[in-house]
């Protein structure tokens, strides 16, 4: 699974795409594999299940997130701010050994985690051994 | 780039202007926690350190602040971030702890401070898969910030939602700031 430019997908695909993923920050995210599947946790604090958006399309796995309005109160004094307030967003390619119709996604306190099963074929395969 | 540089620099930026506290602003029952921070007066070093290290950092970088090894406030980078502003006499803290139970956050205020702890631990169920990246912070984290002004202690309230945690502190309202005059005899 490896990072994929976004500056392509922003020029190939629709403006609209263009525009959504212009000035947003990258979330942080953990890999891993084990014989089964490939796992991928994603950093999102901000973000609820309604501005989640997880697209696959052909070999590209895109996370998109929006953040949820902090409050309506009007500030009215000072304020300091280390949060950036820009969506997130991150695109990668998946090999074909993903499965792509089992993939699991699932957004708890921040953190997106997304399965991809392997599909059958690639799994390791125990050959017996027949004495005779 | 030597080391050599590096202390001048620093040592430069401790003994420039402006470190010392402004006197006589008390009008603000909130006050831009930036002003106290020495932060701004290494602007100068910031600016140096990322020429100097250029590429090398940012380069390979999915960071949410990959333009600098500073965050965008002009800060070294903290965790977790925070956002501090005051809203209709309550001062709302704001901070980015994607992962965590609420009950693993310890949040406590005293004598004026607030503090923020807890830890992140690594913990993912099957310990024997293969890592292809591991950008995600974990460990221990402390952070305490100056509340000013009067806080109503009782009436101090945490939520943890979408792994932002978010502090309410009510400020009372009648408690002006008061200045007491001394004679002089």
């Amino acid at each position: 699974m490896a990072e994929k430019n976004t500056q392509s997908i922003a020029r190939k695909d629709d403006a609209e795409l263009a525009s959504r993923i212009k000035d947003t920050l990258v979330p942080h995210v953990d890999i891993c594999e084990d014989k089964d599947s490939v796992t991928l946790y994603a950093d999102l604090p901000g973000v609820d299940k309604e501005g989640l958006d997880v697209h696959i399309d052909k070999d590209t796995l895109q996370l998109y997130g929006r953040r949820a309005a902090a409050g309506t109160d009007a500030k009215t004094g000072d304020s300091y701010t280390e949060m950036p307030d820009r969506d997130y967003y991150r695109a990668f390619t998946i090999g074909e050994e993903v499965d792509r119709e089992h993939i699991a996604a699932n957004l708890n306190n921040g953190v997106l985690k997304v399965v991809l099963p392997k599909s059958e074929r690639v799994k390791p395969k125990k050959i017996v051994i027949k004495c005779g | 780039m030597n080391g050599s540089n590096l202390k001048r620099l620093l040592l430069n930026a401790v003994e420039a202007p402006g470190l010392a506290p402004e006197g006589g602003e008390t009008s603000m029952a909130l006050t831009l926690w930036k002003d106290t921070y020495p932060a701004h007066v290494l602007d100068d070093l910031k600016s140096q350190l990322d020429r100097w290290f250029g590429d090398y950092f940012t380069k390979n970088k999915p960071a949410a602040a990959a333009e600098s090894i500073f965050s965008e406030s002009g800060t070294l980078m903290r965790f977790p971030a925070v956002d501090i502003e005051e809203r209709s006499n309550t001062c709302v803290v704001h901070a980015e702890i994607p992962g965590m139970h609420k009950d693993e956050i310890k949040v406590e205020y005293r004598d004026g401070y607030l503090t923020i702890r807890g830890e992140k631990k690594f913990e993912h169920e099957d310990k024997r898969k293969d890592f292809h990246r591991i950008e995600r912070s974990y460990g221990s984290f402390q952070r305490t910030f100056e509340i000013p002004g009067e806080v109503d202690s009782e009436a101090i309230k945490a939520e943890y939602k979408n792994g932002v945690l978010e502090i309410s502190l009510p400020l009372l309202e009648n408690v002006k700031r008061k200045i007491k005059r001394i004679d002089v005899t």
